[in-house]
């Protein structure tokens, strides 16, 4: 009898330190970076999001257009408008265009106008940006709230299904209008794909 | 114990060890008496214990009763508490969860169907709009559509798709100013119900007003331009439940001839006709209507269009499933037959022993037999309950109208037709310059 004890000891120990897997793992993101890694749908996620935000800023940053209009001693003011969503879901893409601002501003050679007082201008002026371009208006009311360039884009999503495959392409295009001649200053484009098995 | 009958006994035990008892809670059937039927109801739910196992279904029947009675808001928090308990049964990806679908699990803890999961947000969404809470409508819009999301991608089920959801949601966007995720609602509605007619202004409108690339494919496929919206108008969105889903009724297995045929020459021809299992089928509903239009005040009539057809995706869903549950039914059958065989030779051999050769020996051997087996299929039976739990008060199908109509108060008639006639409602709506109010009817016969 006395020889199965350390057997029972043993399986005792071996089911209380089994206990504390049986409970839900939680982990921090600040302790654990790679918890945001994997992809785990086909949405358009926070990843992707600093990718294309990070790439965008990097190629506005080197391009020619902002060389030219930075090197004056007034800083160039410019608006944001929207990023219009083509795919079939919901995402947040004034945060895409509000990281792209948050850098920019940080380099303190471009001021952006507020959108607020973007907005409020627009409703005193009882139009939309979108509506003033249209309206071929733009020079007279750019120079009435206050900016000369504004940023818009598009993104645009491509799905594809085959044989228990889900891949979708993520397309954003990013561009700078001057709003006086409407002509596009700069453009840039930047893809992501996902697939699930 | 001899060893025939221990056997016997330990596939009784096997069998009933695998369920629990089923619990039929329901107070009533659906009927006329909405306020009647809910005062039953909250009686019962009173009774119970705050974790229950029917009380997430109870929930769902509540809330339909109480959109039934138009207490909107109340209905919307009931779907949500019924939402946060409700659990998802899907043995199509889990094939081990076949069991707590064909009889009563372990628990007893009723677990609905992913449809089941998305029409609870769903429907709390449209409760937020009828009660004229935008935020809210918001909310549960947005958590509709990520269940919708979560069954359709991470279980590749399209039939998961809702237009009923989407065509809420995108209003609750649309009525909030946020025209790109009203747009991509009204899109993905627009698909999924093949085409929804009321959706082509707000469509041409929205595209329009974002710059979408979709407007000159809208402009193509309607053949016609958005109609300017009146500014001292508003809308009117009609959402109409009509009739009742599917429900579970009890299919039965019964021993098959060949197998009484070889068990025993005495004693299995006299086993025929018994029940060998039951398993839940899925009855549908008889409707009186089927059709329902908004008739306005200026006589012009406007059709409501199929926003869900709850009936079809229940039944396809089940003719989905319908092969998995019959593979299991099956093995199980293998087993209670296995159960009743053995009882009934084992007691028939015994009786053998017991008795002398002759007509009376004869007799007593196959009665003890029987009555052995009788006994034991009888408990089997007794065991293998199956879960008819269901959304009772679930209507067949979602009916959806949208027009415009000048600001000022309204008395709208809701008229729906079909087989059982014709019947008309009359609803007062106060319609205010470019807003949008909702009406609802339910008409569950």
């Amino acid at each position: 009898m006395n020889g199965d004890k350390p057997i029972c000891v043993a399986a005792l120990l071996l089911f209380l330190g089994a206990l504390p897997g049986c409970g839900a793992s939680v982990v921090r993101g600040s302790d654990s970076p790679k918890i945001n890694d994997p992809a785990l749908s086909v949405r358009f996620d926070q990843r992707d999001v600093n990718q294309i935000v990070g790439k965008m800023v990097d190629e506005l940053l080197a391009s020619a257009f902002f060389a030219e209009v930075t090197e004056g001693p007034e800083k160039p003011r410019i608006a944001i408008d929207e990023l219009v969503n083509e795919t079939d879901q919901h995402l947040n893409t004034e945060e895409v265009l509000t990281l792209i601002q948050g850098k920019v501003v940080n380099t303190r050679k471009m001021t952006f106008v507020d959108k607020a007082a973007r907005e409020k201008a627009e409703r005193e002026l009882g139009m939309q940006l979108r509506d003033v371009v249209a309206a071929g208006t733009a020079a007279q009311v750019g120079r009435q709230l206050g900016f000369r360039y504004f940023l818009t884009g598009k993104i645009w999503s491509v799905t594809e299904r085959l044989k228990g495959v889900k891949r979708v392409q993520y397309r954003v295009i990013l561009k700078v209008l001057d709003i006086e001649s409407l002509a596009i200053e700069w453009q840039a484009e930047e893809s992501v794909t996902k697939q699930m098995q | 114990m001899s060893r025939p009958w221990a056997a016997a006994f330990g596939c009784c035990l096997l069998v009933a060890g695998c369920v629990g008892a089923a619990r039929f809670s329901l107070p009533a059937d659906p009927g006329k008496d909405p306020a009647g039927e809910l005062a039953l109801l909250d009686a019962h739910i009173g009774k119970l214990a705050p974790d229950h196992s029917d009380l997430p279904l109870l929930r769902l029947e509540r809330a339909s009763l109480l959109m039934q009675m138009a207490r909107y808001a109340e209905a919307a928090e009931t779907l949500r508490s019924a939402d946060d308990q409700l659990e998802v049964l899907d043995f199509t990806v889990n094939r081990a969860e076949v069991g707590d679908y064909l009889f009563t699990g372990a628990s007893g803890f009723y677990r609905g169907s992913p449809h089941e999961k998305i029409l609870a947000s769903t429907l709390a969404t449209w409760c937020w709009l009828l009660a004229g809470d935008r935020d809210k409508a918001r909310i549960e819009g947005r958590r509709a559509l990520s269940h919708q999301d979560y069954w359709i991608d991470a279980r590749r089920k399209e039939a998961y798709r809702n237009a009923l959801a989407r065509l809420a949601s995108g209003l609750a966007f649309e009525e909030d100013g946020k025209w790109n995720d009203a747009y991509i609602d009204y899109k993905s509605a627009f698909e999924i119900g093949e085409g929804i007619p009321f959706l082509q202004d707000p469509l041409l409108r929205l595209a329009g007003r974002l710059g979408h690339s979709d407007l000159a494919k809208w402009r193509r496929r309607f053949g016609r331009e958005a109609v300017p919206a009146d500014p001292a108008a508003g809308e009117v969105v009609v959402l109409a439940a009509l009739g009742r889903a599917p429900v579970k009724t009890v299919e039965e297995v019964e021993l098959p001839g060949w197998f009484l045929q070889n068990l025993h020459p005495e004693v299995g021809p006299h086993l025929g006709g018994w029940r060998l299992a039951k398993y839940p089928g899925l009855q549908p509903r008889a409707s009186a209507f089927d059709r329902a239009e908004a008739v306005l005040p200026d006589g012009r009539r406007i059709p409501a269009v199929l926003a869900m057809d709850v009936e079809g995706q229940v039944l396809a869903r089940y003719r989905e499933e319908r092969p998995e549950m019959l593979a299991k039914l099956f093995s199980r059958l293998v087993v209670r037959a296995g159960t009743v065989g053995l009882v009934t030779v084992t007691a028939y051999k015994e009786a053998r022993k017991r008795t002398e050769e002759g007509p009376l020996g004869n007799f007593l051997r196959q009665n003890a037999a029987l009555v052995a087996g009788t006994i034991t299929n009888a408990i089997l039976d007794a065991i293998d309950t199956p879960d008819l739990r269901c959304w009772r008060h679930l209507p067949k199908a979602y009916l959806a109208a949208r027009f415009p109509l000048p600001s000022g108060e309204h008395r709208l008639v809701i008229e729906v037709s079909g087989a059982g006639g014709r019947r008309s409602m009359e609803r007062a709506v106060a319609v205010e310059a470019g807003k949008i109010r909702y009406v609802y009817v339910a008409v569950p016969e």
